[in-house]
């Protein structure tokens, strides 16, 4: 009898998993992106690859022998320290929603089914899976070391079972404690000051995630623990769905924001300004554009990762921290708009004025991007004449290729959704832009640096900067008679 | 003539949805489009708002194309769907994003906005609510006056009664008939009815070709209701 009740919930479970593989099958970004597809496919075997590789390496990079009895724990150390940040990560920027609820919460398939679906379906999401692939291979690796001596079934244990821990607390944190982001995202933040300062030597974190790891894999009774504490996680997750997941939960009413009230501040420029204000609460009140820029803030890191690279490396570190902003929104200029695509095509804002408002949102976010970026040259002199050139290459010569191409890149978007491994809307076109972008500066300047004129080769890129926002009008008629011609198949695309 | 289809065909494929000869619209009429679904309602203001190529033929708005010339979206205002309401603004930002772009001053919006206020029946203004958050009605009225804003000479709505509940239905009959001095409207629905409540005219289309064309009598009202009767 117990027996025939587990057989019943087994073949819902698979009822359920045979739905959503269809759903994802037979989605139209499926079949309507497949080079999108591919190449994301692509991107994830290479990085499935990348991390296998790496785990199988880790036990031949120690060739000290001093150094190679504490190595497991030092690993396992890291390991933990890294999973703190991906919990972190996760609150931040997962969705834990449950798009299967509204077709199934009134078939005849046992709530709880749905429920152990969606915890279960979550192993097998690819911040477990990526993670995961580099633990095996670690594993399997340490047994081939001579050197390297470690208990595999312990380490195991304790690095799955953390794995888990983290994916059910990530879980349980977002839903329980139902604190705002931003707090979790400045929690990162001062993290992130922290493992700086822990890089330097001022402070020692690491030794403690060392000494933990120890701790854990110093017995088999001990190991089980975060295991153990994992499947807690989950039946308190499961409990948490019972109670809570009731359609209305899911769908959340916000009251309207203060950002209209601020009159005038744009008003002053016309319809620009008028069309520039409507892109700003575009971004701001929508989940998609929200958590893309949030992710872009994280990119203004990026400097403190270089040590002592040419001038060139440096340049494109610069191009890419001064024009992130303009490189998210740019990319989809269209498309965020597709919703109410429409009302612009057909009231009295002309074409030209919303190519004007969307260039002067990009020139903005550029110019302020610069203007805190280059705060980085107290960290690296270079920047306090890189990031004004690399703004003005974005300013003159990026914002154009991506208005553009926005007359090819016309597909619908939902902003609503969250951006976290969010692929609708781009195409194979998107990767495409990334080329020129970065090609036109390294080629230039190693040209400059073969001739060994490398501040020739700067003053070139700036120039072109200048000369792009010189004739900042004539391109963007340009662009905007490009767009004229496709308006009909941009805005069917949008319509979908 | 204030619009004007000219030998207007729209076909996708093989397949010919609209075909219009000519379609006339003079200033101050009150033009209802009748058709059952797929009768190609929706396609001829998509060609009256350029917002899909002709295959063949104009439309022409006070004499210009309107394909070519960018004038008609000074005078025109239209709700077809929701791609027409911005759903993350409220309700008033989403008014005073449109007064903007017609350069209408805050006061002028104020004004001209408290004579809805019966359609709005206080569901709408001063809720402190993005509009993707409103019922869907209240996404329509939205909508609706939304394509009123700036005093366009040309109000265009398609299907603007349906989903509406027979209260607001009224109201908004009752709120066109009030304006009808001021704006040249272009109304559709399959509902024969609700048109001919406010239509000075009624033309009825069937698989994209119009079929009737008539002034407003009593006699073609129950002529046009017995067609539909089938």
């Amino acid at each position: 009898m117990q027996f025939g009740v587990l057989n019943f919930e087994a073949s819902m479970i698979k009822q359920v998993v045979n739905l959503s593989w269809k759903s994802f099958v037979r989605s139209p970004a499926f079949s309507q992106n497949l080079g999108t597809t591919i190449i994301m496919g692509l991107f994830g075997l290479y990085f499935a690859f990348i991390f296998l590789a790496m785990g199988a390496a880790i036990p031949f990079a120690f060739s000290d022998s001093e150094e190679i009895i504490e190595a497991p724990n030092l690993v396992g150390g890291f390991y933990l320290y890294g999973l703190l940040y991906i919990l972190i990560m996760r609150v931040v920027f997962q969705n834990f929603g449950f798009p299967l609820f509204k077709q199934y919460a009134l078939q005849r398939i046992r709530k709880s089914s749905i429920y152990h679906y969606v915890l279960i379906r979550s192993i097998w999401h690819w911040m477990n899976v990526i993670p995961m692939l580099a633990i095996m291979a670690y594993l399997i690796a340490s047994n081939y070391s001579e050197a390297f001596q470690l208990n595999i079934f312990i380490n195991g244990v304790v690095m799955i079972g953390m794995l888990y821990l983290t994916n059910y607390l990530a879980f349980l944190i977002d839903k329980y404690l139902d604190i705002n982001k931003k707090i979790v995202g400045s929690v990162l933040i001062v993290l992130l000051v922290l493992t700086f300062l822990d890089a330097k030597g001022y402070i020692a974190l690491l030794p403690i995630f060392k000494q933990t790891y120890a701790w854990l894999t110093s017995s088999i009774v001990i190991a089980l623990l975060p295991l153990l504490l994992s499947i807690v996680a989950y039946f308190f997750s499961f409990r948490f769905l019972k109670d809570k997941a009731y359609l209305e939960d899911q769908t959340e009413v916000t009251t309207a924001d203060m950002l209209g009230v601020r009159k005038g501040l744009f008003s002053r420029f016309g319809k620009v300004g008028t069309l520039m204000e409507l892109e700003l609460k575009l971004i701001m009140r929508n989940k998609r554009s929200k958590s893309q820029m949030t992710m872009m803030c994280l990119f203004m890191f990026y400097p403190l990762l270089f040590k002592g690279e040419s001038i060139s490396l440096l340049l494109f570190v610069s191009i890419f921290i001064t024009g992130a902003f303009a490189l998210t929104y740019g990319q989809l200029l269209l498309s965020w708009n597709s919703d109410h695509f429409d009302l612009l095509l057909t009231r009295m804002s002309s074409l030209k004025e919303i190519f004007t408002a969307k260039y002067y949102l990009q020139v903005i976010s550029i110019a302020l991007s610069a203007l805190i970026t280059i705060l980085y040259g107290f960290y690296r002199f270079e920047f306090f004449y890189l990031i004004p050139i690399a703004a003005l290459f974005n300013i003159g010569v990026v914002t154009f290729i991506y208005m553009l191409m926005a007359s090819y890149n016309s597909k619908k978007i939902d902003i609503s959704k969250g951006a976290t491994m969010n692929y609708e809307g781009l195409s194979v076109g998107l990767f495409l832009i990334v080329i020129p972008i970065f090609i036109i500066p390294i080629g230039i300047m190693l040209l400059a640096n073969y001739f060994d004129v490398y501040e020739i080769g700067l003053s070139v890129i700036a120039l072109l900067g200048l000369l792009g926002f010189a004739f900042r009008e004539r391109l963007i008629d340009v662009c905007v008679h490009l767009f004229k011609k496709n308006r009909y198949k941009i805005g069917a695309a949008f319509r979908k | 003539m204030l619009l004007e289809f000219k030998n207007i065909v729209k076909s996708y494929k093989s397949n010919t949805v609209l075909e219009i000869d000519s379609l006339q619209i003079a200033s101050g009429e009150c033009v209802g489009l009748v058709g059952n679904n797929g009768a190609g309602k929706t396609t001829a203001f998509s060609l009256l708002l350029d917002l899909i190529k002709a295959t063949e033929g104009q439309v022409l708005s006070k004499g210009k194309d309107v394909s070519i010339d960018e004038d008609w979206k000074h005078y025109t205002g239209a709700f077809v769907d929701e791609t027409f309401i911005i759903d993350f603004l409220t309700p008033e930002e989403y008014f005073h994003f449109i007064a903007e772009l017609h350069n209408w001053s805050e006061g002028e919006l104020s004004n001209y906005l408290e004579q809805f206020s019966e359609l709005f029946n206080g569901e709408v203004l001063n809720q402190n609510k993005y509009i993707r958050d409103l019922s869907k009605g209240n996404q329509k009225k939205v909508g609706i006056i939304g394509a009123l804003i700036g005093d366009p000479e040309i109000v265009i709505l398609d299907e603007p009664f349906a989903s509406l509940d027979p209260t607001t239905q009224n109201r908004l009959k009752n709120l066109i008939k009030s304006r009808i001095d001021q704006h040249t409207f272009l109304i559709s629905s399959h509902d024969l009815n609700h048109v001919a409540d406010v239509s000075s005219r009624i033309v009825i289309l069937e698989k994209g070709k119009v079929i009737m064309d008539n002034i407003k009598t009593e006699e073609t009202v129950q002529q046009m209701t017995a067609y539909f009767d089938v």
